[in-house]
């Protein structure tokens, strides 16, 4: 136990604003300048910095003489990036080469969404479970005709729903 | 049966109580690093059970790019920088407190120790906040989804029904990662009563040490979840 | 009276089972459910595991039994469903699982490194009561509750079925934290408790695999254990991510769940690989052949069981792509696996065999899973694997690895370290029976099954086709056959523990330190002095039989 080093409070105090930098420049790029998918790519790059700087520092991996905790670790985050990459793989391989459609577009389901706009799709107030396949159709339609045309046509349809019930 | 091993003893300073090494460990020191390997074991065990959640938003963020984006612009970053930072803090005066204990300054550890438990308890309260607004919002997981978006998003996000998809895994992530903050402020507090007994000393700090290595954990899996929900 | 009692009771020899013995029953219990002895804690993991097998072998023989016929005998499909579940779950997650490290591996390894306990015994017991917990709520929840999932929870079923799939979820995982802690503590216990002059080179084998189960229980059950938190969340929340219609991915579950799963079958087989390195190098006397290869091909197949889970994924519409990965991965197994077995071989080879009932049981392994793997290599190829999948024929491998591999070098440990654990013998001649009798039930209930797999047989069906009926009925009384010689191996363990005859503390001429150093049953401490090595830990051939070894191959070298 005696052999355990104590670390001095510097390399602390070091670490921890270091730590806030590096949180601010993550909030700045990410938020304030756009470099695309470059904005992904830096901001796992600052988190790994900083996990590292925890690892080393706060968790005294670096005065470590025991080797074994590091490359467990380190075993399992291979493990854990081949299992991230290989189910990636899977999803995004996947339709190219069979035929058949991807599962993805299979459109019969209860997707509660609703707009706001003069109660486009919220007909019935409250919580609504509308088919998947209406709202990809509708989807569809509003980028084809457009906007006006599409609600335009949905109020129709409710003034005629409204003549032929009789109050 | 003979007992050719009386226990080992760690003698302590005046005022405090004297550690008693298990009885099938033969010297202090093993029994420091048999708890030091098995916490790092433990670590990388928690690893691996917030891969899962890793794999799930890796491959839903490939098909879904744009909802995923909505979705994160929509969420309060500000809130959670606080979050980040908070965490940070507690992390340095955990590593703080540790260092107090292996220098036998028992009322800077209390301190740093009662800071860390404070800092978990800033940290619960402004998730409290979010979760508050997002049930009031509606913007939660299927089953419980009531919420509007406007209709210059519906029609210009792809994906956008998958939309609810992204609030359940950030419910799923943050939630476990708040249940794993909690039982982490539960044995922070068990440290500071042991601080208060005395029963902890530059001798022998085991415990103190072995949930500081958890704590950082909690503290290293927000931050890349801070960037991953929040941010991109 | 009282003076002859304790009399009696002075002689009796005291052992790590002594301790509460004669102090009326609540002390008893209370010394047994409060203990942190890695021996007793072992000895009630082999109670509950053994209920488990008994509850899981019954639901088999009722599966068996509604398939004698094509037609209806004992249930509906519905019903037949919930049986076979409740054989998958209970067999598969509370018994094989933990069956030789928990019960064996908790008894032996500190015994074999020369150490006093596990490195943390109260967690050890912690882990005992976590499965406890666990297996109850999930038996309670499957018996009650008719869950029919079979073991492996596919969404979308495991959502839409009505049946107590959420209660047999919390119940697993809850147990699955049992297995992490197990295998933590083992890891830790081998790398800080070996004895002075123990170094990794002459740990005994079974330590070596049971290290390497341990890598995969502490780095998979996690996902499992995510992976049923999931699993509830989309049941109660819909979170999504495994429902197609809500834009998730049910293949995803898949992934999620094999990334445990198949790992985990190397938790099953892994110590029992172990087990055997034992038994062939007691049995025949010799040293083992090649130690270093049979040592880190058991590292190597902990390593590449990470690697192969899509092999289940075949046919659920996964990329081709990543099946093609997964399909030349999967051979990799058979490399380290193989190694073993020709290793096996070797010790065998020109050694001094004795055909003592344990040993059976390690001649029994070698043929099951000689068969076991070699199909598991066939089911490895992509093509193949698209005819055969979900059919008997896989039903039949992993029953050749599982019940062929794990259950037969269970029971052959059992026989092993029985002396060692109750200090008891047991009657040889009886033993002999019961495993003839096993080794024709066995083979009789599943090679059959092959070839009705190979024609097309699908699994998990409670009826079947005319043409298919004598292969079903031979194996309905293959069966009936195992289940006789696990009564009698039943009773003759009872009768050996009410009346056996004592056991010398190395009945079986064994090597290692529990028959070297530790006498039977062993002491509350394991070791009167710790122990020091020297050598390693089969060192069979004496001294001078190794000194003329080496002239010889000196006058070789000479001439």
């Amino acid at each position: 136990m005696s052999e355990h080093k104590i670390i001095p409070i510097k390399y602390y105090l070091g670490v921890f604003s270091a730590l806030v930098l590096l949180t601010i420049i993550t909030v700045y790029t990410a938020k304030f300048v756009d470099l695309g998918s470059l904005n992904f790519v830096l901001a796992m790059f600052i988190a790994l910095v900083k996990v590292t700087l925890v690892g080393s520092i706060f968790m005294g991996l670096l005065w470590e003489k025991n080797l074994f905790p590091l490359i467990f670790l380190a075993f399992s985050f291979i493990i854990f990036a081949l299992f991230v990459s290989v189910s990636v793989l899977d999803t995004s391989s996947r339709s190219s080469l069979y035929a058949i459609e991807s599962i993805y577009n299979r459109n019969d389901s209860r997707t509660p969404i609703k707009i706001d706009r003069e109660g486009l799709l919220s007909e019935n107030d409250g919580k609504i479970f509308r088919p998947r396949s209406e709202i990809i159709e509708l989807k569809e339609q509003i980028q084809r005709d457009g906007i006006e045309a599409v609600l335009k046509e949905i109020q129709e349809k409710k003034e005629a729903q409204n003549k032929e019930a009789p109050e | 049966m003979s007992d050719d091993t009386a226990a080992v003893i760690v003698k302590s300073p005046k005022g405090f109580t004297d550690h008693k090494v298990g009885h099938h460990f033969q010297t202090a020191d093993q029994e420091f690093s048999s708890a030091y390997i098995g916490t790092w074991l433990f670590l990388a065990q928690e690893v691996l059970f917030f891969s899962a959640l890793f794999v799930a938003y890796a491959m839903f963020r490939n098909l879904y790019p744009e909802v995923f984006a909505y979705g994160s612009s929509v969420l309060d970053w500000k809130l959670g920088a606080v979050n980040t930072l908070v965490l940070l803090f507690s992390s340095f005066t955990m590593a703080m407190g540790i260092r107090s204990v292996q220098t036998n300054k028992m009322k800077a550890a209390f301190i740093f120790l009662s800071f860390t438990f404070i800092c978990g308890l800033i940290f619960m309260t402004v998730k409290y906040f979010e979760y508050a607004h997002k049930i009031a919002e509606g913007t939660l997981p299927y089953d419980f989804f009531n919420s509007e978006i406007s209709l210059e998003t519906f029609s210009n996000v792809a994906g956008i029904e998958n939309l609810p998809l992204f609030y359940g895994l950030y419910f799923v992530f943050t939630g476990i990662h708040g249940i794993h903050v909690l039982i982490g402020m539960g044995l922070i507090m068990w440290m500071i009563v042991k601080v208060r007994r005395k029963t902890l000393f530059a001798g022998y700090y085991t415990p103190v040490e072995m949930i500081g290595l958890y704590w950082h954990l909690v503290d290293v899996v927000w931050i890349f979840l801070f960037p991953l929900l929040y941010l991109v | 009276m009282k003076i002859q009692e304790s009399l009696a009771l002075a002689e009796e020899e005291v052992n790590y089972l002594s301790p509460g013995k004669h102090q009326g029953i609540w002390v008893f219990l209370k010394t047994w459910a409060l203990t942190v002895d890695h021996k007793r804690i072992g000895i009630m993991y082999f109670i509950a595991v053994i209920i488990s097998f008994f509850v899981g072998g019954s639901f088999a023989l009722l599966i068996r039994l509604e398939l004698l016929s094509p037609a209806q005998i004992l249930y509906t499909a519905a019903q037949y469903n919930a049986v076979f579940s409740a054989h998958g779950i209970i067999m598969i997650f509370l018994f094989i699982v933990p069956s030789i490290p928990a019960t064996i591996g908790n008894f032996v390894l500190p015994l074999h490194i020369g150490a006093k306990d596990v490195a943390f015994p109260r967690l050890n017991l912690a882990s005992l009561y976590l499965y406890l917990i666990g297996g109850g709520i999930a038996s309670v929840a499957m018996i009650l509750g008719r869950v029919d999932t079979g073991w492996t929870f596919y969404l979308p079923y495991a959502i839409t079925s009505e049946t107590a799939v959420l209660f047999v979820g919390v119940g697993l995982f809850i147990a699955g934290f049992s297995s992490i802690l197990t295998g933590l503590n083992f890891m830790v216990t081998i790398h800080k408790l070996r004895a002075p002059g123990m170094t990794w080179m002459k740990m005994p084998l079974m330590v070596w695999a049971l290290y390497s189960t341990s890598i995969i229980q502490v780095l998979a059950t996690p996902v499992i254990a995510i992976t049923l938190l999931l699993l509830l969340a989309e049941k109660l929340l819909g979170v999504g991510i495994f429902s197609a219609d809500l834009g998730g991915d049910p293949v995803l579950f898949e992934h999620f769940f094999w990334f445990y799963s198949h790992p985990v079958v190397y938790v099953m087989i892994l110590p029992a690989m172990g087990i055997m390195s034992e038994l062939i190098t007691t049995f025949s006397q010799r040293n083992i052949f090649g130690y270093k290869f049979v040592a880190f091909s058991s590292l190597a197949i902990a390593l590449i069981s990470f690697l192969v889970w899509g092999h289940h994924l075949f046919v659920s519409g996964q990329s081709a792509y990543v099946n093609i990965l997964f399909s030349f991965l999967t051979f990799l197994v058979g490399i380290p696996s193989a190694v073993k077995l020709f290793n096996w071989t070797a010790t065998l080879y020109k050694g001094s065999i004795r055909w003592r009932s344990p040993f059976l049981w390690a001649f029994a392994f070698m043929v099951f899973f000689a068969i076991g793997g070699l199909t598991g290599i066939i089911l490895g190829l992509l093509p193949l694997d698209i005819h055969l999948h979900d059919t008997y024929y896989i039903v039949a491998h992993f029953h050749y690895t599982m019940v062929g591999g794990t259950v037969v070098a269970f029971i052959g440990g059992i026989h092993f370290w029985w002396p060692k654990m109750f200090g008891k013998l047991y009657s040889e001649f009886m033993a002999h029976i019961a495993f003839w009798i096993f080794f024709v039930g066995f083979n009789l209930s599943f090679l059959p099954q092959f070839v009705a797999g190979s024609k097309g047989m699908p699994r998990r069906y409670y009826t079947y086709l005319e043409e298919f009926t004598i292969y079903h009925q031979l194996s309905t009384f293959g069966s009936w056959l195992i289940a006789l010689s696990i009564i009698m191996m039943f009773s003759y363990f009872v009768a050996s523990l009410m009346n056996g005859e004592k056991a010398p503390m190395n009945p079986w001429g064994g090597k290692t330190l529990e028959w070297t150093a530790v006498k039977s049953p062993p002491d509350e401490h394991n070791f009167e002095r710790v122990p020091v090595i020297t050598h390693g830990p089969y060192n069979y051939e004496s001294e001078e039989e190794n000194l003329a070894k080496q002239n010889r191959q000196k006058n070789r070298g000479a001439s």
